[in-house]
């Protein structure tokens, strides 16, 4: 946030209303000069601290869990490790979670369950009491390793998942996202015909479908049941014996073929639409959550992109305007991690945006972050963690452990190492992990207003022709 | 807050000018865009132009006429030590925190703290609003809206447990492949509340017919009370509203104090919801969520309808 976000917005309520402002006071500034303290040096926040897990395994799947009394909700979270990394055709895992988070709530009779999936991992949540506890973890072994779910209840998830998608590709950035992964796929890139791609591919997934997907997807080698908040242990470590503590039949994963990025130079899109934005999306692979520099890259990202007071939005943005904020993440589904670079302008400034958005990625493997920076980046990237922590995202963090096989201890680890790294490591990690050969470019908006602009790759990097 | 009008020059006013107006059209999707408009409807009949929480389309024009004088002025009048406050949520004594607290903030002076004005919510309706509105948007939607109670006043807890009822029975009655999506809220907040329940369709679905579902629920909530094992089994899932994490509980201190005059801890919140009884659901809902004084927005495609899309409104029966 900037200091003018609420600033502007209430003056401008204000001139709307037609009152006259007052003029400023003398003196402009109340508080004496010399009462200035000196800034302060960045004071190092200590590092995340995970709380303890308790687990064990049957086998039926392993179970880990907090007893914590601060926390208000008790949650149980079933997280595999057997995600949407490409074994299943595209959708297909996401909506085997989804039919089998709604069968959860219909046994249970209660609603609020949840379901996602991403490259690495699949999960369901459900909220519930101790006094439902047992009742859950038994409807939960029903559901992955009971009777298949009925066509029935399948046919009205899968056309609603597919019309949330279909809403979901309304928003212009969103529908971007998926050209550039289907261009860094090797697909063709078009918004219309991806989605037809997957309009006929989701008619597909009937309940044979569906049902091979939970029983392998959702295999009892691969998967924890996660229980947080103030819990009775004794009852439910009871019902964990009781529903999953019975043999299983041992079911080998469906490896998927490894994601291999096409490098194409570029690709632009032409969508005349309501809308009078251009819409600029940036797309290059990026190491996955398991790799030993990954937390060196976040923060790269992180300074990239990440906050309104990073490299590209002290550019894009305070310098010249160009867009209310241009945002650096990392997502990951089918089988690719990736990094994103999003903004949105006004077309007629979407070539020098473009051309600086270029100079600033370029940046980062020649210019190092100030060590200033990289504390604040810590700081922030412990702060996010330790919130997460504390919060209702503590299954969450659970289940990103469970994804990249490490015990919630070593993860504390391996954010506390990130208390040694410098501006030095990150622009070592920079120059491996962002070579100027990768990346794709997608443009969505109307050309006639744009105007046409040609990318081109260097050595150095991206680059618009002059 | 201390001395950032000494370094404020008219040229990073400028800048931010721009910024704002790409912010306009971000969050609305476009200046002149029907997603925009749509959501405008609803909370332009709530308030009309002439209520102090107008919501309507910020004027672009408005926003290009501000100076570096006014945000001078506006610095000067608001962003003042005895209109600020701080709250701190840590492991760290009171001992150790008061000294930092002191030696950077201690320093700064200004104005006194602005004459607050009273909190006013939305106009009461004096009759229904249907609201018909075409555009090239593709999603149908079928949204109800109420004027609701401001946060912490009679009826806002009683509304949280209604939002999460309906949202239960609503989805189990309505989730098909023509309704994608069903949403439930008290939108509470200390000024201008509303209480609202929207239904996303799946293209192509004539939504309209849905508020008889709608009106169905309504009607038990106001005519019958609730068992008190459906209240008891609301509650878990009303706690979870309570925030706990440290930065919850800090926004929620500095929020109260400012506004209220007093800070609430969670524990005051869970016991407000804890309270909480199937007869005053009821009376709630009877008081407030009525079947002939809300606004219906029935939203849906029109390859017809260009640019910012067509809106018919009527007023009454």
């Amino acid at each position: 946030m900037t200091r003018f976000q609420w600033l502007l917005p209430a003056l401008s309520l204000a001139l709307a209303c037609r009152s006259a402002l007052p003029e400023p006071r003398s003196p402009l500034v109340a508080t004496p000069a010399d009462a200035r303290p000196a800034v302060p040096e960045v004071d190092p926040l200590a590092a995340p601290t995970f709380p303890t897990v308790r687990g064990l395994t049957r086998p039926g799947g392993t179970l880990w869990f907090v007893d914590d009394h601060d926390v208000s909700k008790l949650v149980v979270r079933v997280q595999t490790r057997r995600g949407d990394d490409g074994a299943y055709p595209v959708g297909l895992v996401s909506l085997t979670a989804q039919v089998l988070a709604e069968t959860l709530e219909d046994r249970l009779g209660h609603g609020s369950a949840s379901s996602g999936a991403d490259s690495h991992g699949a999960f369901l949540q459900i909220r519930s009491t101790n006094a439902d506890l047992p009742a859950t973890l038994e409807a939960i072994a029903s559901v992955l390793d009971g009777p298949p779910p009925e066509a029935a209840v399948i046919a009205p998830i899968r056309s609603r998942v597919l019309e949330l998608l279909e809403h979901a590709n309304e928003n212009p950035l969103s529908a971007s996202r998926v050209a550039a992964l289907d261009e860094l796929k090797g697909r063709e890139a078009d918004i219309q015909e991806g989605m037809r791609r997957w309009r006929s591919s989701f008619r597909g997934y009937d309940a044979d479908a569906v049902d091979a997907c939970r029983r392998e997807r959702f295999a009892a080698s691969d998967r924890v049941v996660i229980v947080t908040g103030e819990i009775d242990v004794a009852p439910m470590l009871e019902a964990f014996d009781a529903h999953f503590g019975g043999a299983r039949e041992p079911i080998p994963r469906e490896e998927a073929t490894p994601f291999r990025e096409r490098m194409p130079e570029h690709a632009a899109l032409s969508r005349p639409e309501y809308y009078p934005q251009a819409y600029v999306v940036f797309a290059r692979p990026a190491p996955p959550p398991a790799a030993e520099d990954r937390l060196a890259y976040e923060m790269i990202v992180d300074l990239l992109g990440g906050t309104f007071g990073s490299r590209l939005n002290g550019s894009l943005r305070e310098t010249h305007s160009y867009t209310y904020g241009a945002h650096a993440f990392l997502s990951a589904s089918e089988g690719a991690d990736v990094l994103y670079i999003q903004s949105a302008f006004h077309p007629p400034d979407v070539e020098d945006a473009v051309r600086d958005l270029f100079a600033q990625l370029r940046s980062v493997r020649t210019e190092a972050f100030s060590e200033q920076a990289v504390a604040v980046a810590r700081n922030r990237i412990w702060a996010r963690l330790q919130r997460r922590l504390e919060g209702s995202g503590l299954p969450s963090v659970l289940g990103d452990a469970w994804d990249i096989g490490r015990a919630p201890s070593t993860l504390e680890r391996r954010y506390r190492a990130l208390e040694d790294v410098t501006g030095a490591d990150l622009l070592e990690v920079a120059r491996t992990r962002f070579p100027p050969r990768h990346g794709i470019l997608v443009i969505t908006g109307d050309f006639r207003k744009i105007g046409g602009l040609t990318v081109q790759r260097t050595a150095e990097g991206f680059h618009l022709r002059d | 807050m201390a001395f950032l009008l000494e370094g404020l020059s008219a040229e990073a006013v400028a800048t931010q000018r721009r910024v704002v107006l790409n912010e306009e059209d971000e969050r609305s999707g476009s200046r002149d865009g029907p997603a925009a408009r749509m959501s405008r409807l609803t909370l332009e009949e709530l308030y009309p132009e002439e209520h102090p929480l107008w919501r309507g389309r910020r004027a672009e024009e408005d926003v290009e006429a501000l100076e570096l004088r006014h945000i001078q002025w506006f610095h000067q009048t608001h962003y003042t030590p005895a209109n600020a406050t701080v709250a701190v949520v840590s492991s760290r004594t009171k001992e150790e925190l008061l000294p930092l607290i002191e030696r950077y903030l201690g320093h700064v002076q200004g104005e006194e703290a602005p004459a607050r004005e009273a909190l006013v919510g939305p106009r009461a309706l004096p009759e229904k609003v249907h609201i018909e509105f075409r555009s090239a948007l593709r999603t149908p939607r079928l949204i109800v809206t109420w004027p609701s109670p401001a946060l912490y006043a009679e009826g806002d807890a009683e509304l949280d447990y209604i939002a999460v009822h309906l949202r239960r029975v609503l989805r189990e009655a309505l989730l098909s492949p023509d309704v994608m999506s069903v949403r439930v809220r008290q939108q509470s907040h200390l000024r201008g509340s509303q209480f609202q329940i929207e239904l996303v369709g799946a293209r192509d679905t004539v939504m309209g017919p849905f508020i008889e579902t709608i009106d169905r629920e309504l009607t038990r909530l106001r005519t019958e009370r609730l068992e008190e094992a459906e209240v008891e089994g609301l509650r878990p899932t009303v706690r979870g509203f309570v925030a706990r994490s440290a930065l919850g509980r800090a926004g929620r201190l500095a929020r109260t104090f400012s506004m209220l005059g007093e800070p609430r801890s969670a524990e005051q919140e869970q016991e407000r919801y804890d309270a909480v009884s199937a007869e005053a659901i009821r009376e709630t809902a009877r008081s407030v969520l009525s079947l002939e004084r809300r606004i219906v927005l029935d939203a849906y495609h029109s390859d017809a309808a260009l640019g910012e899309g067509l809106a018919r409104i009527s007023r009454g029966d």
